[in-house]
């Protein structure tokens, strides 16, 4: 079977690059796969797997893309990785990878830098009058961006043209089924291969109390509903803040806003920045953390790859109970309510300073439901079942696409209603009829 | 029986799929019906078109006219022979053929726009879908009955028609050239046969003649004989007339048929009738139906090597060339081909 995959690719700063390498080596080994980037730079290693080819090349070879039995895209939020993937998709039909159902940071950035009214109309297009009130409040400063990504996600734009969609939270199938013609499949967010277990070291065995907790947050901080701000703020308010001290990760977007606030609240102390890590140096951290907080709130809906990787290293991780993160089982996460989220972090710090031992049993059942649900192998079965689901629609989505485009010539070339009315009633009647069978 | 005949034209592109159907409309009329040819213009890029000229046909209500109705329609090539008719008997010149057997080969043209796949999955499953509406399918060839089945898993009977003016064919003696009578485009493989004549080593001597689909189509080929420096050993003619064209038949050492999959290929039978040995390739077709190789004519692989090796062959062995000819003129006429047969076929 022949397949296109587009996706960030490693060292590109993205879990998504992340989640590619590991399922490469097994997709490749049932299938004849080429890798499509925009990037300029890739890690060479991938090449021992699949070719790598750019598209954003002046002549790009489409029969090499038409040829494939399936094309995927891979669509998070951020722009810089997501956003020509995104465009290209809409010029050639592929299965959509949906790392996130909700995906209004993507689109409001491709389509507010067109213009802000290009957004507002997107939104009218999707949500009616209620998208384009609320998105004018919004540019008003009249309503929070919050408010506007809960109220509307956007994945329809994502799914619009795509010929199947892969989801990685249960929860979103019927949203993403939702007035979607293309068929959308559940598969568990895929991380652990043969290659990429880590070893568990002592301190997963260990039951001593510790004098001082060491906490982790890493990722890509692009969003506020990585909950940064009141994370810091749950810290700064515990009473025995001098026990624990917090090593964060990756990329801040709003780094100057974060280094004001730990200065006021008198946080240098117990906070440490290092930015993006390299893979050895996280993983260094990751191992030696007694305890991560991995909060998101509003959801953006889909599976969470730095949960899987908290998981790996036999890490116990605060979630939000939202989301992907609630159909998670007690045993393996400590919940965090995201309206009580301070009350739940004093609760969990103090639990795990009296009891190490609970937490990092939490840590090992995580990583037991990693092992048993999110490997890559298991993704790639349910992949190669899933693609003959979508080459039977492809069979027949032209037709969606012959309609649009004859109701909008018979909307140009005709004027008279009664013309108009006939036409569109006889030409959709026998379109429609091409969908049989 | 009022019948009418659909088929597909592009425009200012005459070739063998539009001798057929005119001669297939005189057939009827000297059998005594009546019948006129309904020619659709085709565009098929970008590949949406296509569906748009589908859909511009299923719009087509051709039942009856002037109040008197239409007994039988005949549909010949997509996507005309998909217009709606209660009594519909397709003889089927040939599908879409990007979106099947040519879908992987080099320069397809559907392949290379975006979104290519979608329309090529779509005619799939409509061919499937509406073949099915006709009462009767015939197809040209048993080359394009299996292609039927293979895509389309519909099993149609062949039904081979004669080549126009038939009679009119003739033998000659043989002067110095081997004739390569077909419109210049890249299924024929004029550029297979150029480089086969640099791999030659005897003096063949090739004359094509036809129109390029493009102007430049020829320039091009021309460029690429000059590169392997045998020019001096083509001559090209464009148009010619019937008379013309049977003169080259006529007095050629052999004729030569080179195109990749050919539906049918008039060429091979109008040879045959000439009385001469045809050459072919053994991925060209339609030819492969009626030629055997050392037998009424010789098969190549195709590749300039293996070609070459052939012509050298048919050229240093003139007793061969006129044994295989007159072999193949008694094949052709073993073969029983008349429109009357034709005729009464599609209309039973």
């Amino acid at each position: 079977m022949k397949i296109n995959w587009f996706s960030p690719l490693p060292p590109a700063h993205t879990d998504i690059a992340d989640y590619t390498a590991r399922i490469i080596p097994v997709l490749s080994q049932v299938s004849d796969l080429t890798l499509w980037t925009y990037q300029q730079e890739w890690d060479k290693g991938l090449e021992h797997y699949a070719p790598v080819l750019s598209f954003k090349e002046d002549k790009l070879d489409w029969s090499k893309l038409n040829r494939a039995d399936a094309t995927l895209y891979n669509i998070g939020n951020d722009g810089i990785y997501h956003r020509d993937i995104f465009s290209f998709s809409q010029q050639h039909s592929g299965i959509i990878l949906l790392h996130d159902l909700n995906l209004h940071e993507l689109f409001e950035g491709i389509y507010r830098s067109q213009s802000d009214y290009k957004y507002l109309e997107m939104l009218r297009r999707i949500y009616g009058s209620k998208g384009l009130e609320e998105g004018i409040k919004y540019i008003n400063g009249e309503t929070s961006k919050d408010a506007m990504i809960t109220m509307f996600p956007f994945y329809e734009l994502a799914l619009n043209n795509s010929l199947g969609a892969v989801i990685h939270n249960f929860d979103n199938l019927e949203y993403a089924s939702d007035n979607n013609p293309a068929p959308v499949f559940y598969t568990p967010l895929p991380y652990a291969n043969e290659n990429n277990l880590r070893p568990l070291n002592s301190r997963i065995s260990s039951t001593e109390k510790r004098s001082r907790l060491s906490l982790i947050c890493f990722g890509y901080f692009g969003g506020k509903n990585r909950r940064l701000i009141p994370i810091l703020k749950s810290l700064a308010s515990y009473p025995k803040k001098d026990k624990l001290n917090l090593n964060i990760y990756g990329e801040i977007q709003f780094l100057d806003e974060i280094v004001s606030l730990i200065e006021s609240l008198k946080l240098k102390k117990s906070v440490t920045f290092h930015g993006f890590a390299p893979e050895n140096k996280l993983n260094a951290a990751l191992d030696s953390a007694d305890l991560a907080i991995n909060l998101r709130y509003p959801t953006r809906g889909e599976a969470s790859g730095s949960l899987l990787r908290t998981w790996n290293h036999a890490l116990p991780s605060l979630v939000t109970r939202a989301g992907w993160f609630k159909q998670l089982p007690e045993s393996c996460v400590a919940f965090v309510r995201p309206d009580a989220e301070e009350e739940d972090i004093h609760r969990h710090l103090n639990a795990c300073l009296a009891d190490p031992g609970h937490y990092r049993a939490m840590g090992l059942a995580g990583r037991k439901y990693l092992e048993e649900n999110h490997s890559s192998e298991t993704f790639v079965r349910n992949l190669m079942e899933f693609i003959p689901q979508v080459i039977s629609y492809k069979s027949k989505a032209f037709a969606l696409e012959l309609g649009k485009r004859t109701a909008g010539k018979i909307a140009d070339d005709f004027s008279d209603d009664y013309f108009q009315k006939y036409l569109l009633k006889r030409t959709a009647k026998e379109i429609f009829s091409w969908t049989r069978g | 029986m009022r019948i009418l005949i659909t088929t597909t034209q592009v425009p200012f592109c005459y070739g063998g799929a539009e001798m057929l159907a005119e001669s297939l409309k005189n057939a009827f009329l000297e059998e005594g019906h009546e019948a006129e040819i309904v020619a659709i213009p085709f565009r098929w890029y970008p590949p949406e078109e296509i569906l748009d000229h589908l859909l511009a046909c299923r719009m087509l209500d051709i039942r009856e006219s002037n109040g008197v109705p239409i007994d039988l329609v005949v549909g010949l090539k997509f996507p005309a022979y998909h217009i709606k008719h209660p009594n519909k008997v397709l003889w089927i010149l040939h599908q879409h053929r990007s979106a099947f057997d040519l879908w992987e080969n080099t320069g397809n043209d559907m392949a290379a726009f975006p979104g290519g796949d979608k329309i090529k999955q779509g005619i799939g499953h409509l061919e499937m879908q509406l073949l099915l509406e006709a009462k009767r399918i015939h197809t040209l060839s048993s080359n394009v009955s299996r292609r039927l089945e293979k895509y389309s898993r519909i099993s149609a009977p062949h039904l081979y028609p004669p080549p126009p003016q038939a009679e009119s064919f003739y033998c000659e003696d043989a002067e110095d050239y081997i004739y390569y009578p077909s419109r210049l485009e890249v299924l024929k493989r004029h550029d297979l046969v150029i480089r086969a004549l640099a791999c030659t080593k005897k003096p063949v001597k090739i004359y094509f003649s036809g129109r390029p689909i493009k102007p430049e189509f020829l320039n091009d080929l021309k460029s690429l004989a000059e590169e392997l420096k045998v020019s001096d050993r083509i001559s090209w003619f464009d148009w010619i007339s019937d008379e013309e064209k049977q003169r080259k038949y006529a007095r050629s050492r052999a004729v030569l048929f080179t195109p990749l999959d050919e539906d049918y290929g008039y060429v091979t039978l109008e040879a045959m009738l000439s009385s001469k040995a045809v050459v072919t390739c053994s991925d060209s077709g339609g030819p492969l139906e009626f030629i055997n190789h050392e037998v009424n004519g010789l098969v190549a692989e195709p590749t300039p090597e293996s070609l070459g090796e052939r012509l050298d062959e048919i050229w240093g062995d003139p007793g061969f060339a006129i044994k295989a000819g007159r072999l193949g003129n008694e094949k052709y006429h073993s073969l029983n081909l008349s429109w009357k047969h034709v005729v009464q076929t599609l209309t039973q």
